[in-house]
């Protein structure tokens, strides 16, 4: 059988080898990317939510919510015109307009140079950018980050120990 | 509060070393928790420099606020607390007692009742091993308004002046800061040369 598409992808690699490339590095980018990322629902400018928000996939706010925000493992980004009156649970989380509430960041919090922040935060990196308006206290925990860093790199260990329980 | 000359001093900001300052950080290690209260506002160089750290920074944003109390205003001691508890976010039920206070140089252009009493506000939050940091004036003449002040590596800081305009400098000599700062007695103190008296206070009859 001929096979249409393998013939396409040799012409083209031979027409521009280095486009196979930047294919395979978006690639894997791809894979690197966690589902978090893949996924993300917004809230309009013109929308106001009272109540709870929970989820698996990553949110951008852009207009009113009033409640908690429940996304682990995803992230929350709060634009320039949201106004959000929450206590927010996610992996990351970006600040850009105004916040009335506690955040949790699994992993980091970024409060950007338009934010303006009134709550708690406990995240293992925080990073304010200057001009951003921030009350409230900064809980950090860098060890949090070393553990995470020191799994990641026992996981190549792990292949290596499978085989050897199957031949036994 | 005293009057404003118009005798100008530099807006710009300088750099400058913090011998004490740093000395009190560098106490902070990484496996212990520290909690530590900054009245001043949040920084982008400072949040970074604590990154490295397992610690609880409370931001209080308040020196403002703070300088606008006045002993008119807050005229009983019930009202001072619940302006103290608004401006800092401390309430009864902290969990964690304060490391690490820094007050930059706010007590310069607090009526000495009001800080007195914001130090005792404070007491309550602290235990015997707490410091507070602070820079004392030594000149006539101050900034009209209390600086910025940013931490930007584990050496220097960046003092920002929020005013072209001077203002008379209380002055505050050991036994007066002894009297207002009550129950924090001088623990170690350095003169700078930009005529800045650097101090860190300690709990009275506590040796570090």
């Amino acid at each position: 059988m001929i096979d249409m598409k393998q013939i396409k992808e040799n012409v083209t690699n031979k027409i521009n080898p280095q486009k196979k490339e930047e294919s395979i590095k978006i690639e894997r980018m791809d894979t690197k990317m966690t589902n978090s990322t893949k996924m993300v629902a917004a809230i309009g400018e013109t929308i106001h939510i009272k109540g709870d928000v929970s989820g698996s996939e990553s949110l951008v706010i852009h207009g009113h919510v009033e409640g908690n925000i429940d996304l682990k493992g995803h992230n929350v980004t709060i634009g320039k015109n949201g106004n959000v009156e929450a206590n927010i649970i996610a992996n990351n989380i970006i600040v850009e307009g105004k916040l009335d509430g506690d955040m949790n960041g699994n992993e980091k919090v970024i409060i950007k140079e338009s934010g303006n922040v009134h709550g708690n935060i406990i995240s293992p990196r925080v990073t304010l950018e200057d001009g951003a308006l921030f009350k409230g206290s900064i809980e950090m925990e860098p060890r949090k980050i070393e553990s995470v860093t020191q799994t990641s790199e026992n996981k190549p260990e792990i292949p290596k120990e499978k085989p050897k329980r199957i031949s036994a | 509060m005293a009057f404003i000359s118009l005798k100008p001093v530099e807006k710009d900001s300088c750099e400058s070393k913090s011998p004490l300052l740093f000395d009190v950080l560098s106490r902070i290690n990484k496996n212990d928790f520290y909690e530590i209260l900054d009245v001043g506002p949040a920084t982008s160089t400072s949040i970074e420099y604590f990154n490295n750290y397992h610690c609880k920074i409370h931001i209080c944003d308040c020196v403002t606020s703070l300088c606008e109390m006045t002993t008119e205003t807050q005229d009983t001691a019930s009202k001072l607390n619940c302006a103290f508890a608004k401006a800092l976010g401390l309430y009864k039920h902290q969990k964690n007692k304060i490391g690490i206070i820094l007050l930059w140089d706010l007590p310069n252009y607090l009526q000495p009742e009001i800080l007195s009493a914001l130090i005792q506000f404070l007491e309550q939050h602290t235990s015997k091993e707490t410091i507070i940091h602070a820079y004392i004036h030594t000149a006539r003449l101050m900034p009209a308004s209390p600086a910025m002040y940013k931490i930007i590596n584990t050496a220097h800081i960046l003092k920002q002046n929020n005013s072209d305009n001077t203002t008379d400098c209380p002055g505050y000599y050991q036994d007066t800061l002894h009297k207002h700062m009550y129950p924090f007695r001088v623990m170690r103190s350095v003169l700078q040369a930009n005529g800045i008296q650097e101090y860190l206070f300690h709990r009275k009859g506590f040796n570090t």
